[in-house]
């Protein structure tokens, strides 16, 4: 079943062509990782999954149907979207931020209200911040909330679809790595993720499908294990760096590196 | 629970404030004296106490609780629209175009006849409304750039619109010197000192219509703070929301133009104080700053007619001096982005 499919998108923006024929496919239980330089076009692809722009060519569908379809409160009581920046700069608690995310839901009896922030606050770990004003919190905790916000509004819902616009910026690695180990658990539980990162190791590690994008292209885009190596990511991220992989307890990790000469010159 | 409680209180503190401002003056009048005039004590023999009560303050009182409820929770609301705490009627340059409308309107209904005068205090809430709609727009262009807007280029937007109107209204000042005319400072300062009860029958239906339907927006408003993408992404029509609310702050804010004339920094005061004490929720910010804007303005017109009694301070003026240096820390503490 087809959460989110996408085709031949391209998006033209005061004369700029950000997206070009791009095309993507989620099913539930999937989550799908987009890589790629800054400007490639993740965030742009991300934007018309999400309905916030209109693609000039191409077509979205939502559970099957177009996204034209759908009304705007409809597609949010199936679908969160984490944008790449933040703009909150008034003083709600953690918690009442969360419970932002709750807007759109259908029924919102007390009680299952409560078990849903409970149960999202421990997913996420935002226990200890719960009553925090938002402003006072770091840029990563920030980060954590705003992810808590946007499973909040559909970690109910029957066939949730998530577009996380670098979930992860920001945070230190352990809190990194439990983020995408979150998301790998809410994968397994039925929800369709689109999540852009900078990270290849967090992509190698937890993704089920990625995409490489450069230029508003999907240069190429499959399972995670046949998508990653030295010639694609050197064709997605630039000639002049290299890829290795390294192997440690049967998982590849990669490295970025640049040619001796140039790193020495930079010294 | 809590918040129900929390507003109990502030109805409590509203009326006592409101109470009191009919006692205090440039005559004293007692709380029996008072209850008497209200109908609520033994019936007194002092017919002029009566007529200061029921013909003067008591509408007057009235008349400031209503507009203070109303700049408040405007106030409230263009700061969620632009999610910026300085955003505020009189700031944006809303108030002054309402303002210069009403003046352009008093100066051209004498040429008009007869008819035009008469019927000109019912038509100047919908004639400022305009002035009020046309400055809007234009600061909104002004401050939008490539979609987004900018508070800076706001601020700069709103202050250039109020010094316009103000520039207007004195050429207007000194173009036609027409009795009707000698009193437009009034518009520029504010008063309540022309209230009565023809005036209050539009001053009172707009408050309980506005307080009446802006709790339904409070989620919305609370959403739009985390940013209009989010909101979006929420289920939130963003386009008719704004519509809908500029429209209604617009309406709002020229209906009080029309009435007691530009007063600012209620609109500002009123809800950063409560922000600093209960968060940002606009379930209880709105009513809450209703309440506190209410208690405002009756304070600042009971201190503007009694300060210096027999005569009168503009009402504005006393507000514009709490609300500057307010303005500024605010304006310190953010920075201007």
């Amino acid at each position: 079943m087809s959460l989110l499919t996408a085709t031949k998108l391209s998006v033209i923006r005061s004369g700029h062509c950000l997206l070009r024929d791009a095309g993507l496919h989620l099913a539930a239980g999937e989550l799908h990782v987009l890589l790629g330089p800054n400007g490639a076009g993740k965030s742009t692809l991300l934007r018309v999954l999400a309905g916030e722009w209109r693609a000039t060519t191409g077509q979205v569908l939502l559970a099957g149907r177009p996204l034209e379809q759908w009304t705007p409160l409809a597609q949010a009581r199936c679908r969160a979207v984490l944008p790449q920046h933040d703009p909150l700069s008034f003083g709600f608690t953690v918690k009442e931020v969360i419970q932002l995310g709750r807007l759109a839901a259908a029924t919102r009896h007390p009680g299952h209200e409560k078990t849903l922030l409970d149960e999202v606050m421990a997913a996420t770990e935002l226990g200890a911040l719960a009553e925090r004003r938002y402003p006072s919190l770091s840029g990563g905790e920030r980060r954590r909330v705003q992810l808590a916000r946007v499973l909040a509004q559909v970690w109910d819902a029957q066939q949730p679809v998530l577009l996380l616009d670098e979930p992860v910026h920001s945070l230190d690695p352990a809190h990194q790595h439990r983020v995408m180990a979150l998301l790998r658990r809410l994968a397994k539980r039925g929800f369709g993720i689109v999540a852009s990162l900078h990270e290849l190791n967090l992509a190698a590690a937890y993704a089920d499908h990625i995409s490489l994008l450069r230029g508003g292209c999907i240069l190429s885009s499959g399972a995670t294990d046949q998508v990653l190596d030295n010639a694609s990511l050197r064709e997605t991220y630039g000639h002049d760096l290299q890829f290795t992989a390294v192997l440690h307890e049967g998982r590849s990790h990669w490295l970025s590196h640049t040619r001796p000469a140039e790193s020495a010159a930079h010294r | 629970m809590r918040r129900n409680r929390l507003i109990l209180a502030g109805i409590a503190l509203t009326l006592a404030t409101a109470l009191a401002s009919l006692c205090i003056g440039a005559s004293s009048i007692s709380l029996v004296q008072l209850l008497a005039a209200l109908g609520l004590g033994r019936p007194s023999p002092e017919t002029w106490t009566n007529t200061v009560i029921t013909e003067v303050r008591l509408p007057r009182m009235l008349l400031a609780l209503s507009i203070g409820a109303t700049l408040a929770q405007c106030g409230v609301v263009l700061q969620a629209l632009f999610r910026n705490p300085l955003a505020e009627p009189g700031l944006l340059g809303i108030s002054g175009g309402a303002a210069f409308a009403v003046a352009c309107a008093l100066a051209l209904a004498p040429a008009l006849g007869a008819h035009a005068i008469h019927a000109l205090p019912y038509a100047l809430p919908l004639i400022a409304t305009i002035g009020a709609l046309l400055a809007t727009g234009i600061v909104m262009a002004l401050a939008r750039t490539s979609g987004v807007t900018d508070i800076a280029g706001l601020l700069l937007a709103g202050v250039s619109i109020n010094a316009l109107a103000g520039a207007g209204i004195a050429l207007l000042q000194t173009l036609v010197s027409d009795s009707a005319l000698r009193d437009l400072t009034v518009w520029m300062y504010g008063s309540l000192g022309r209230a009565d009860w023809a005036q209050l029958s539009l001053g009172l239906p707009l408050l309980l219509g506005i307080a009446l339907w802006l709790p339904r927006e409070a989620a919305a408003l609370d959403a739009l703070l985390l940013g209009e993408a989010e909101a979006a992404h929420l289920g939130v029509n963003i386009e008719t929301l704004k519509r809908r609310l500029l429209l209604l702050v617009a309406l709002a804010t020229a209906t009080t133009v029309a009435l007691a004339g530009m007063i600012g920094f209620i609109g500002l005061i009123a809800p950063h104080l409560l922000r600093l004490v209960f968060g940002p929720g606009h379930r209880l910010l709105l009513p809450a700053s209703a309440l506190l804007g209410a208690s405002l303005l009756v304070i600042a017109d009971t201190a503007a007619r009694s300060l210096f009694a027999p005569l009168e301070v503009p009402v504005g003026v006393l507000t514009a001096l709490v609300g500057v240096p307010l303005f500024l820390s605010l304006l310190r503490a953010r920075g201007v982005r």
